[in-house]
């Protein structure tokens, strides 16, 4: 297309140039054959006594007196001369040939009027440019079309690619288009996203049966400090290495959990929805939550809206509610604020905290540690993210009048 | 009491015998469906601590052979899986309890006696200890016959530690017995002592013993004869 402009722009030019050219060629040509005639037949019975009649009748063959030096060939020149007709400079094709009349020098001067050429060629130009026009818009149309039509099942499977999770386990499926290559094309892509879905499946696997045999064994470890804090002759200095050593069960546990909890999420396990309603769902949580706030002197309000009711696993919204509630307790300051809002179809948990704002592009990856805080395992928010992600909300980070804020919009 | 523990991991099976047999809790073990099938067919239990995955086949099969023997024997399922279904499939079942491992002996312990209060006394609703008594449904300590104002969170914390009697509790058992996943981010020692150094005032001005002891170290301890 764009070869194919450009090619029409070079040849428009040279077209015309070509063609000029061939019109002074002709012009010249029709000089030489005028005097030719004259010299053939008016010539040999002209005397100089006729050459004063003769330039008065005739307009475009005068004879001219000799110049000095007498010019010894004919020469061909483009002149101006003023039309008395139409009163403007017309160009001319002019020959000037040497002759002689009763032996003595004379130049022959023959004219043609090239008016009329440039006018018809200005015609065929202005043709060609309407052709050139014409012929690219079509052009433009069919490669338009030719994309439209031809490429349209290259760019639905373009498509389909393009909007394709491997978490939400679709199958690439796309109908035969009739096209050989693309067809070819579709089944690559198939073959690599089925090959992709089976080595995530058996990753997600392998964190869920590696956490779910983990419980077992911690169950052991547990029952069996439990047990040994029980022993009459422990001393404090054992006890307290006994403590330590439970404080990092009870996170390992915890962690453990959290594993569970997501991997379990990515398969997609919580099948089980139902009506619920954030404000319910934020008020079974609040209880123990707003009594670890006072603990920490940390001033909690809420702002209640409308409530909002939402079709998803009750346990769910809990886990995320509880999560994005941790948070704004464990990363927040002594006497602080946390402000949770329920409005608009949004539930916002805002708290004080560092006061520069957090890296957005981590914040909702695994292991993703904000703070320096020792507690909490990096897991929290990302399940938040993961739950919202199964249900389509959208969950946004921002940092406001010095407040962290999580928003959920359901 | 008589306890059934369907348990294929020794250790576990034998940790959570030794911690309820001072408590004067009989623990029977067994190891399989089989043999739990066979115990449950000669014996009543007050109460059986049932595993879902056994070396051949499914603790369910044991919900459904005690409701086919019409007995009324108390379960609590103690489970690594912890998904709704199984949870709800083993509630639907006849279990009573749900307990998802790792869990708290002292956990166990006061969730045993909270099966039997309910099973054997016919939801008698009243723990007595000594002079103290906890109406359950009201939610209301009284010592020496008398109400003191206790919040929730006490009455909750007090249960736990008569249930757990002679018994240490460490701070962190405490904590998520009471608040559950969010103990894990709190300070929870702050959080405990503060609930103990309540319950241990109001009791005192209420003039009762002095039951709860502080083992350096590791946590609390309730005292009691």
């Amino acid at each position: 297309m764009v070869i194919s402009t450009f090619l029409l722009l070079i040849a428009t030019p040279v077209f015309y140039w070509t063609t000029v050219w061939l019109a002074v060629a002709d012009s010249d040509e029709a000089l030489q054959l005028r005097k030719l005639e004259f010299i053939q037949s008016r010539l040999p019975i002209f005397t100089i006594d006729d050459i004063q009649i003769w330039n008065a009748i005739s307009r475009d063959i005068q004879i001219l007196p000799a110049t000095n030096p007498m010019i010894a060939n004919d020469t061909i020149f483009q002149q101006t001369f003023l039309d008395s007709l139409e009163d403007e400079l017309e160009p001319y094709r002019v020959l000037h040939s040497p002759i002689l009349v009763s032996g003595k020098n004379f130049i022959l001067s023959v004219r043609i009027n090239l008016i009329e050429t440039e006018d018809f060629l200005a015609t065929i130009a202005l043709l060609f440019a309407i052709v050139i026009i014409i012929l690219l818009v079509g052009m433009y149309m069919i490669n338009l079309w030719q994309s439209r039509t031809i490429w349209k099942p290259f760019y639905e499977t373009l498509g389909v690619v393009e909007r394709y999770k491997i978490d939400r386990h679709e199958d690439f499926k796309r109908k035969s288009t009739g096209i050989e290559e693309f067809d070819r094309l579709d089944q690559a892509i198939a073959k690599l996203i089925h090959e992709n879905i089976s080595i995530y499946d058996s990753q997600r696997e392998f964190v869920e049966n590696a956490a779910h045999e983990l419980q077992t064994p911690l169950a052991v470890i547990q029952s069996q400090i439990d047990n040994m804090m029980q022993r009459e002759d422990m001393t404090e200095a054992q006890g307290e290495f006994l403590s330590l050593l439970e404080a990092s069960l009870s996170r390992l546990i915890h962690l453990n959990k959290n594993l569970l909890l997501l991997s379990k999420l990515e398969s997609r396990q919580f099948i089980a929805t139902g009506r619920v309603s954030v404000r319910k769902a934020l008020a079974s949580r609040i209880a123990s939550f707003a009594e670890q706030a006072e603990w920490l002197g940390i001033d909690v309000e809420i702002k209640q809206g409308e409530d909002i009711e939402i079709e998803a696993n009750e346990t769910l919204v809990e886990v995320a509610i509880s999560n994005l509630l941790q948070n704004s307790i464990r990363h927040n300051v002594r006497n602080g604020r946390v402000v949770l809002t329920i409005a608009n179809g949004r539930l916002t948990v805002a708290n004080t905290g560092n006061p520069s704002p957090l890296q957005v592009s981590h914040l909702f990856q695994r292991f993703a540690k904000a703070s320096q805080s020792q507690q909490g395992n990096g897991l929290g928010l990302s399940i938040v993210k993961k739950i919202a992600d199964i249900y389509g909300w959208g969950i946004d980070y921002d940092f406001d009048g010095g407040m962290h804020q999580f928003k959920i919009s359901f | 009491m008589k306890i059934l523990i369907v348990e294929d991991e020794a250790a576990l099976a034998r940790a959570i015998q030794s911690y309820l047999k001072a408590n004067e809790i009989l623990c029977e073990i067994a190891p399989t469906v089989e043999s739990a099938l066979d115990r449950i067919e000669l014996h009543d239990y007050d109460c059986i601590l049932l595993d879902l995955s056994l070396p051949d086949g499914n603790g369910f099969k044991v919900l459904q052979r005690l409701k086919h023997l019409r007995k009324s024997d108390g379960v609590i399922i103690i489970s690594a899986k912890d998904s709704l279904d199984t949870r709800i499939e083993g509630l639907q079942l006849g279990a009573d309890d749900y307990l998802t491992k790792p869990f708290h002996m002292a956990e166990l312990l006061v969730r045993i006696q909270a099966l039997v209060r309910r099973k054997q006394f016919q939801g008698q609703n009243i723990v007595v200890f000594n002079e103290i008594a906890i109406d359950l449904l009201a939610r209301t300590v009284f010592v020496h016959g008398a109400a003191i104002n206790f919040t929730n969170r006490e009455t909750e914390l007090l249960l736990f530690l008569i249930g757990n009697n002679r018994k240490v509790l460490s701070k962190g058992a405490i904590a998520e017995h009471l608040s559950g996943d969010l103990a894990e981010m709190m300070d929870s020692h702050d959080f405990v002592y503060a609930h103990i150094k309540n319950i241990k005032k109001k009791l005192a001005e209420a003039g009762s013993a002095e039951y709860v002891k502080t083992i350096y170290g590791l946590g609390y301890k309730w005292q009691g004869v």
